[in-house]
């Protein structure tokens, strides 16, 4: 494996940790305006990601970081062609982040309530506009001979992007309500359960729409119909077990399950994308490679030993942080109530 | 007048990190990354000055409103002055996240 390689496949692990990580703190955000009936509930649900939020939002910026670094053409192709579509996704993270510290700091109830929808919205666009940048991404953009990326409204907007849009955002909110099952005690604990036993039946429809679609405009199964097809059964797989644990109760295992459901959703995209980084609906001769897209063999080899030296430490604060943080969140006793 | 003191000690940070950061990105003008590219040369070819200017815009807006709120919620914390009251200290106990009682309950 070259060095190329290596770090394209970092690349799709720092994903895989951002949606692992990422996704249920959005679901939890999402959860918020779903699940609960009081203000103390709002809270509880806030208190089970309060500690972890800004720590997992760090794997998309060194996804983003990694990216600009490795792959200084595909960096540049990526976040210029997707400007209108990153620039949103900024002002909703920006926005919910300042919600989770303004929301308690409000003293009227209107107030309070603007910073909670702003909590909900933030926590419902960015994986929304993810999904369909990434799904638009593999199907294929306008990308000229200079990797100049020329797209309109209608090659960020087509039914597989929305669709993809619509899948990211669901595993985000069911792998959510599989955290607030596994981390708290209540009544939030059994609506949370109840939502995500219905959703899951949404979720067979949407994956099934997504997996036809893939088929439709990417040429994935071309590419490699082996792995993408294996890919795909596990992700119907996992989400089978993940529905069946829901029901069961078995809260640790269906979390973990809907985890894996949103790292498999990376690994398909980045393995139906290798050696390629971004897709060129204009002429395949324009597809950009990792070769043609990376940064020098030194800044590689550079960048891969401070990658050994301080990926481990990074890691083990992270576990320590939700070990530390591993007791059940309960509802507070609310005088307001 | 003491009061004015502490309203102007807690905006002159903000007025500095401000101000170091324009000195930067300014300062290097007319360079992009110093000797190598000029800002002209920098500009996305494919990012329309609609969207430039959309983003520009939208930035500015909310970071106004952010600001707005932080000075609101900054006045509202020193009109409360420099002293603890007692409640307060002892919900401070109660909820201290590194306490024994915190990981025990």
């Amino acid at each position: 494996m070259n060095l190329q390689e290596l770090w394209f496949v970092l690349i799709a692990v720092l994903f895989i940790g951002f949606f692992f990580l990422e996704g249920f703190d959005f679901g939890v955000g999402m959860a918020t305006r779903l699940i609960t009936k009081s203000r103390a509930e709002r809270d509880q649900l806030v208190r089970t990601i309060g500690p972890f939020w800004d720590g997992n939002e760090v794997w998309l910026l060194t996804a983003g970081g990694a990216i600009f670094a490795a792959f200084p053409h595909w960096y540049a192709t990526l976040f210029s062609g997707y400007y209108i579509p990153l620039v949103i996704v900024l002002l909703a993270l920006i926005i919910r982040g300042v919600s989770f510290e303004f929301r308690n700091k409000m003293i009227t109830e209107k107030g309070r309530n603007v910073w909670d929808w702003g909590l909900f919205i933030g926590s419902l666009l960015p994986p929304f506009l993810l999904g369909v940048l990434f799904t638009s991404m593999v199907k294929g953009m306008p990308i000229d001979a200079n990797m100049n990326m020329y797209a309109g409204f209608l090659d960020y907007i087509s039914l597989y992007s929305i669709v993809g849009g619509v899948a990211v955002t669901l595993l985000c909110l069911l792998h959510g309500l599989n955290f607030i099952s596994l981390r708290t005690l209540g009544d939030v604990r059994e609506r949370a359960t109840a939502l995500s036993k219905k959703l899951y039946l949404l979720l067979y429809a949407g994956l099934a729409a997504f997996a036809l679609l893939t088929f439709l405009y990417t040429d994935f199964f071309k590419v490699r119909p082996v792995v993408i097809v294996a890919i795909l059964a596990l992700i119907v797989i996992a989400s089978i077990i993940a529905h069946y644990s829901v029901s069961r109760k078995k809260e640790a295992v269906s979390f973990a399950l809907s985890g894996l459901t949103l790292c498999l959703v990376v690994v398909l995209l980045f393995s139906g994308l290798f050696p390629r980084v971004m897709v060129s609906s204009l002429d395949p001769a324009y597809n950009m490679t990792i070769y043609a897209s990376s940064s020098s063999q030194y800044t590689l080899g550079l960048m891969t030993k401070v990658a050994v030296i301080i990926l481990p430490f990074v890691l083990a604060y992270q576990i320590w942080s939700y070990y530390v943080f591993r007791q059940r969140v309960t509802r507070t006793i609310d005088a307001a109530e | 007048m003491v009061s004015l003191c502490y309203g102007i000690t807690i905006a002159v940070p903000f007025v500095l990190n401000t101000a170091g950061w324009l000195i930067t990105e300014l300062g290097r003008y007319p360079w992009t990354v110093y000797g190598v590219f000029t800002i002209e040369q920098s500009v996305s070819p494919n990012v329309t000055p609609g969207g430039v200017l959309f983003s520009l815009i939208s930035f500015v807006s909310i970071f106004v409103i952010l600001a707005a709120v932080l000075i609101v919620l900054i006045k509202r914390e020193w009109h409360k002055g420099p002293y603890f009251s007692k409640s307060i200290d002892e919900q401070a106990v109660l909820i201290d996240p590194y306490g024994k009682e915190a990981l025990n309950k």
